[in-house]
Parts: C-alpha cells; structure tokens; sequence
C-alpha cells in the first residue's frame, strides 16, 4: 500500500437495506430488501459501472459492530462511548412499521452469482455467533460458483448481546472479541487451504478419488475454538477468497495488519493519520504494503445537479438524522464534484473508494454510470469490459496465493 | 372407483459414497456449479417435487486414515441452493442439516433467507446425530450424548418456528428457554413465502418416527420390500392422529437407486456392471473391515471371507460414514448372515459384497420400473421416491425422458406445477391453511 496508484482508483460500494442513510427505508418500501430482485438489480448496476466489488451488509443487532463514537472510528478515542445496543434494523423511535428486513448476505451472494460476471461479492459475515468451518464452507462454494469472486467482509461484534443468539454456547467477552476474531479468521483460512490444488486425481486404474497426501489436517486449537479439518470442500478458485475489515478502533486495525487483504478505512479528517498507521502496523506484522488493499469509506448523495442534491441530502437528514458517530463522512453533490472530491483524497494512502448510496435506488445509478464517467475523463479508470478476471487479480493482489500445506511451500 | 394416488419424486444429487461412480466415462465433476445446474434442471424439466443434498461435515476415514476410493469434496448445501434458486423457477430446493451443529439462529436465518431468494421452494431435511468425529471440526465438539439428540432436536425445531413466525406475531422479537437451546432477540425475517419450510426428517428408528409425526411434512427412509413398506407407511401414518394430523400432512420417501436398460434383461447387465464398478476389490476389503471392525488389508477380495469373527471391542474403524454405523450396531447378526450367504453360494469376498450391498432398487426397461414405482405407491408402501442417480451429472436423464413420461401417461405423476412452492408439490398445506391448522391445534 505504499505509492497506492491513484491514477486507477478501485471502487466498491457498499449495498445495506435499502440505502446507507437512515432515512432511507422512508424514501422506499422498506420491504423490498426481502426480494431477490432488490439485490440481483442493484448488483447488475454495478457490474454496468464496472465496479470491482460489493459489499453486502448485514443489520440485525447481534451483528452490528457497535457503532463508535467520530474519531474512535479510526482508532483515535477511547472506549466507552458506544452507541449501546440499539438494534439497527429499527427506526430510532422504535416505530414497527419502519421495520428492515435483514436476509442473509451470503446466501443473498450466492444467488447473485450466477446471474452476474464481473464483480466481487463480498457479504459481512459476523465472527462470535458462527462458526468456521460453515463460514469457510460457505465462502468456498460462494468463490465456485462465481469462478473467483467471492470475499469476507469480517464483523466483529462489540455490543454485549451477542451471546443471547447461540445459548446455551457462551461467547467472549467484548474485551476478547478481536482475539476470537482472529482465531476464526486463521481457522477459516487454513480451511480453504486444507485441499492442495490438485488433491483431485480421478486415478481409476488405482480406485482412488483423491490424494490423502494432498488432503490436510489443518488441527487448528485456539483459546478460542479448534477445528480439525480438512475441509469438505475442494480449494476455491482464488485459493484464498479475500477478507476484508473494517476500521474502528485500535484492535481492528491490529486485526487487519495482520489479516486482511482489504482494509476500509472511513474517509475523515484522519484519513491519513489511519492509513500511516495501518501501513506501520502492516510491516509490523511482517507484511509487504501491496498485501493490503485500502479503500476510503465514503456515504454519498447525488444528483446531477448540486443544489438538488444538497437539498435532498438536508431533506434525508431532517426525516433521520444520520449517525454521525458511526456511519462514514458523507459527501453530496454531482458526480463530477465527488469525482473531484475522490481523486483530492486519494494521496491520503488509498487505493480506492467503497461508497455508501444513500439511497440505493436514487445514488447507485448515478455511481455506476455518472460517476464512473467522470472519473474516466479524468483518467482514474479504465473503461469497463475486458477480460473476466477473479477479485484478487482485479484488486492487485496474488491472484493465486500459495498454499500454506504444499510441499513447495514448506 | 377413487382416481389414483398421485407420486412424489425427488433427485438426490450423487453423494460422497460408493453409489457414485466416478469412474464412468460419462462421470463430470462434483463441485462445478454446472453439474449441479444440470441435474436440477433436468429434474425440473420433469417435473420433479425438490432437489435434494445430503450432508457429511467431515471428510470420511478408514482405519484413521482419509479415505481415497469414492468421490469426496462437496460445496455447502444452503450455498449451492441458493445459487440453483437463480437457474430453476419451481422445483424445490432441500438440504440435509443437523440439528447437533448448526445453530437454531443461524439456520431459521439461512433456510429462511432461501425461501424469500426462491419464491417459496425451501426445503429441509432434518437429522439428528450425535458424533464426536464430525463435532472435532465445531465449536462445542462433541457435546451431545446420543440419548439427548432428539431432545436437541425438538428444541431446535420448535424454536425455529418460533422464529419464523416472530415477525408477524411478535414484532420481532423472540425468546426459547430450553435445556439444549437457549436464545433471545430479533429476528430480521418477514413472514416467508410458504409460512414454513417444508421439512422431512430423517430417521427410521422408533424415536425417529415418533418425532417425525409430531414435527415432520416428511419422512426420508430405507427402501425395501412392498411389504415391509406397507408395514412402516402403516405405522407412521397411524401415529398422526395423536398430534391432530391428517395422514397425507405427512409424506413417506424412501431413498432408492435405479438402472435402466432397453430391455429388463439389458438393465440386469447393466445394473451388474455398475455393482462391479461401485465395489472395486479395495472397496469390498473396506466394506468388510467395517463390518469386522478388523483390520483385514492381507486378504486377497476375490479369495474366501476370513475365519476369524469380527471385533465388538475395538475402536470403530470407519467414521463420518452412516453406513458403517449402521453395520457397525449389527455386526454379529449381519455378519453371519454374509457368511451363510458367501457358503451357500461359494462366493468370494467381492462377490459376496456386491450382492449384499449397494442393489439397485429399481432394474429394468423404462416400462418395468414405471410400474414398479407405481406400484409402490398405489400399494401405500410409500408416497414417492427420493432417486439417487449414480453418475453426476447426467444420471438422471434417462429417467427424465423414457420414465416419467410412462407414469405421466398413468395419470399418477404431474405434467406440470400446479403451484409455485414446495409445499404445493407436496400436497402440503400453504401459509394461510397452515397458520389455521397452528392456531386449531392450540386452541
């Protein structure tokens, strides 16, 4: 991540119920999230925009990070300030008819995958309520599917409640909880590693299927959680789907120096501040800077008129008053306004952009075929089409890593 | 005269076991989306009432080793399903999951998730197990003894439901406080396209029965003779009556193979060819040292069944496989049972092993297995059957095209749907009837 190579920024947008703004669910039926053609529409418009990926959040309480407080969001402010345990999918007055539904993200991936192409599909998917090996298994046959297109974006619950969900199993404590997450997130990796390549060998003279020595134990024992392994599921495409995680606080950031392929990272007045000490937390923990991928978070409301879109931004924000403390900085006028905006913070470390519509049936036309437009013009990105290439190689990482188990590799 | 019963059937996408060839030249690949894609499409195409996977949650061993004879590797079952709900319209989609490690939330969420990305064609097929093996690769490891694994079961069962219906009745929110399940919260799910998914279980045992009439749309069984099915359907239907059923709320499906040829004398052929395939000499040696429960790797499959009598004391040496369970809990029984049969027929070990496992359960021309699935049914052996093609992906065309048409011409299978969901395929009560059912019974 050092010398991020602004000229072609990546970019990724973030779909959530029916927009990042919390006025959102009153500017569309709120029920819409619960249909299939919500989400496979609004990932078509994606893949028309050429984006490199989205992610798909998930809202219901147990999941929600906790949302934190401006500069603690970026690892600034101490602890203690959260925002509680207001569940998200409600309206803040508590009001039922304002009611999200939340399906769930993974699956939501997989029936994206085979109508789309191109584009990354990246689900949140939360560490203390799940387990492993279904995680692992899931994202592997996720990456199938979509030949190489499959992410974790990786949520670590803050809030106390978590537990309540999987009683009588017990969950850490809040103090624990990047601890576990790191646990799961090594458990699930060497899982998708636990079958070679090749471990396949259809050896019928031989009646053998497969290769025992190609399959692995992956015995993993943590404070936290063991798993066995192998897996029962063959090697994604990518070898290693990537993980994504999001910045918030100081164990976070440890999280993803040490773990992550993709960082995002929310685009405020520290912007810069985070990413120097992401990048010095990443060589910390012996890895190379091009091993993570930076992208600035950044909810957007657009118009291609700048007084509309102020206005429709001062009318969202008056119908719900959006969350300063955690939903990412907020910028509304034109496309070519936010353009410019971009390309301005793109030295502060980053190598992209993953934007929250607002409203995604009003904002993520405009990302997909406004906005791509002008940051062509400006030569921050190629035109779309090409060749289908898998998330990894599109985001600049190797695209095939290594596995930990092969002989070559010890 | 009253008009015919009408049959269920469902494609069972080829397992991990040695029912599956892989060796056939015509044999594709088990973790391509497109082999899946084909047989659902292929089952759709006739009609079929649901796809279905089974589920193994870690890998098969043989003597403390990973086992390399039959096809191994699998996606997740929920994953895939949702994919194929984005390439089929109607046909149901069902998934083999246990109640012993997966968790009541995360499954209600998922198996919910599915029937909204699918118009209503989810459908679950519910196991109980308990099985420190498999458990070493979850969190709580092997933390279910085998007595409380129905206990398990029902629990996660009654609060699934309860999460179902939290939205409508409840604003969300939900609470069970139960021995083996314990949650609280809010569930973000609207009410699902069917009300409820359609559920089977899994499970011949007493036990199994007994919850399946209180709990189950289904029942995934054994195949067997007409006769012993007419004993079972019998049974199970009559246990309906204490939980206020109807006996057609409750589907039977036994699980069955088949092999066809041009003629029934061409499909005997075949039918022992693929035997021969699906029992290679490392198989039939493998099948005996389950049963043995010994290791028996220095005898030659085509010589003579060993002396010696099998192990009861020793470590089970086959594990993740329900077969060898099975085996395994009627060793002494089965065990002479083979040896009468290897005596009585001078058989070698191989040959002793193709005879006594694995027969197909339907062989012939298309039109001798059209009736005798027919008469299956019409006899009340069972309801349908769940079909278990032994080539992936393609083993099921023939079926498709030569078979069903034949019991399509009988006016005991559909031509077309005549309803978008599961639940109408198999003659189950829709959201609305259901709920009333719920709120009749309660009252």
């Amino acid at each position: 991540m050092t010398d991020p190579s602004w000229r072609q920024l990546t970019l990724a947008v973030s779909l959530s119920g029916v927009g990042s703004h919390p006025a959102a669910r009153l500017a569309a039926d709120s029920l819409t999230p619960a249909t299939w053609q919500h989400w496979t529409s609004a990932i078509a418009e994606t893949e028309r925009g050429g984006l490199e990926l989205v992610t798909l959040a998930d809202g219901p309480p147990q999941r929600a990070s906790g949302r934190a407080t401006d500069g603690q969001r970026n690892g600034n402010a101490s602890d203690g300030q959260r925002n509680g345990d207001r569940p998200q999918h409600r309206a803040a007055d508590g009001d039922d008819a304002a009611r999200l539904p939340w399906l769930d993200p993974t699956l939501i991936a997989c029936r994206a995958a085979p109508v789309s192409v191109a584009v990354g599909l990246v689900p949140e998917i939360p560490t203390v309520t799940t387990e492993p090996f279904l995680v692992s298994t899931q994202l592997a046959t996720l990456d199938h599917v979509s030949r190489g297109r499959a992410g974790w974006s990786v949520i670590v619950s803050e809030q106390k409640s978590g537990g309540e969900y999987v009683g009588p199993r017990s969950v850490p404590p809040v103090a624990d909880r990047y601890a576990e997450a790191a646990e799961h997130i090594e458990a699930v990796r060497r899982l998708w590693d636990s079958w070679e390549d090749d471990a396949e060998i259809r050896d019928a003279p031989a009646n053998r299927f497969v290769d025992r020595e190609r399959l692995h134990h992956i015995d993993y024992a943590g404070r936290w959680l063991s798993v066995k392994g192998p897996s029962i599921t063959p090697r994604p495409p990518q070898g290693q789907p990537i993980v994504a995680i999001t910045l918030r606080g100081q164990p976070s950031l440890q999280l993803a120096a040490a773990h992550a392929d993709v960082a995002f990272v929310a685009a405020g007045p520290d912007l810069l501040d985070t990413t120097r000490r992401l990048a010095d937390a990443v060589a910390a923990a012996g890895r190379e800077p091009e091993q993570v991928v930076v992208l600035a978070d950044l909810g957007v409301v657009l118009s291609d008129d700048e007084g509309a879109a102020t206005d429709r931004a001062a009318r969202l924000d008056a119908a719900a008053p959006r969350d300063d403390t955690g939903d990412p900085p907020a910028f509304a006028g034109t496309p070519a306004a936010l353009a410019q905006h971009m390309l301005q913070l793109a030295g502060h470390g980053v190598h992209g952009f993953r934007l929250h519509p607002a409203v995604i049936g009003e904002d993520l036309p405009l990302i997909a075929r406004r906005l791509t437009e002008e940051l062509q013009a400006r030569g921050a990105r190629h035109a779309g089409g090409g060749r289908l290439l898998s998330l990894r190689a599109r985001l600049g990482l190797d695209p095939h890593p290594a596995n930990r188990y092969a002989a070559g590799a010890r | 005269m009253s008009p015919p019963r009408q049959i269920h059937l469902a494609a069972h996408f080829p397992g991990v076991n040695n029912t599956t060839v892989w060796s056939d030249p015509a044999a594709g690949s088990h973790i391509d989306f497109s082999s899946f894609e084909h047989l659902a499409r292929t089952a759709e195409r006739a009609k079929f009432d649901f796809f279905f996977l089974a589920e193994g949650l870690r890998m098969r061993e043989h003597a403390g080793r990973l086992h390399e004879l039959d096809v191994a590797g699998r996606p997740d079952s929920l994953a895939i399903l949702a994919s194929l709900a984005a390439v089929t319209e109607r046909i149901g989609l069902m998934a083999t999951i246990t109640t012993t490690y997966h968790d009541p939330y995360e499954l209600a969420r998922q198996l919910g998730t599915l029937d909204h990305l699918s118009d209503g064609r989810a459908g679950w097929n519910l196991v109980t197990s308990s099985d420190p093996f498999t458990g070493a690769n979850f969190r709580r490891g092997g933390y279910l003894p085998y007595d409380q694994r129905y206990e398990r079961g029902e629990q996660f069962v009654e609060s699934v439901q309860l999460l179902w219906e939290a939205w409508a009745q409840n604003g969300s929110r939900f609470r069970y406080d139960g021995t083996q399940v314990r949650i609280a919260g809010e569930f973000p799910l609207p009410p699902l396209p069917q009300g409820r998914p359609a559920m089977i279980q899994a499970g011949d045992s007493d036990a199994g029965r007994e919850f399946a009439a209180r709990y189950a749309d289904g029942i995934f069984t054994r195949h067997g003779r007409i006769e012993d099915g007419v004993r079972f359907y019998a049974d199970v239907k009559g246990r309906l009556e204490r939980y206020g059923r109807q006996p057609h709320e409750l589907v039977i499906l036994p699980g069955s193979t088949f092999t066809l040829g041009d003629t029934d004398a061409q499909a005997h052929e075949l039918a022992l060819e693929v035997r021969r395939a699906q029992v290679s000499g490392p198989h039939a040696i493998m099948f005996l040292e389950q049963l043995w429960n010994r290791d028996l790797s220095s005898y030659d499959p085509d010589g003579p069944l060993p002396e010696v009598e099998p192990d009861l004391t020793a470590q089970a040496r086959a594990e993740g496989s329900a077969q060898a369970r099975t085996l395994q809990r009627e060793a002494i029984e089965t065990a002479a049972r083979w040896r009468a049969r290897a005596e009585a027929d001078n058989l070698s070990i191989r040959e002793l092993v193709i005879e006594m496992t694995g027969r197909q359960s339907f062989i012939g021309s298309p039109q001798t297995v059209a009736e005798a699935i027919n008469a299956h049914v019409q006899a009340h052996a069972c309801d349908g059957f769940i079909l278990i093609p032994h080539v992936t992906p393609g083993g099921l065309d023939r079926f498709a095209d030569e078979v069903v048409p034949l019991l399509q011409e009988r006016g005991v299978f559909r031509t077309d749907y005549a309803g978008p969901t599961l639940r109408d395929h198999l003659g189950l009560a829709g959201p609305r009837q259901w709920a009333r059912l719920q709120a009749a019974r309660a009252s």
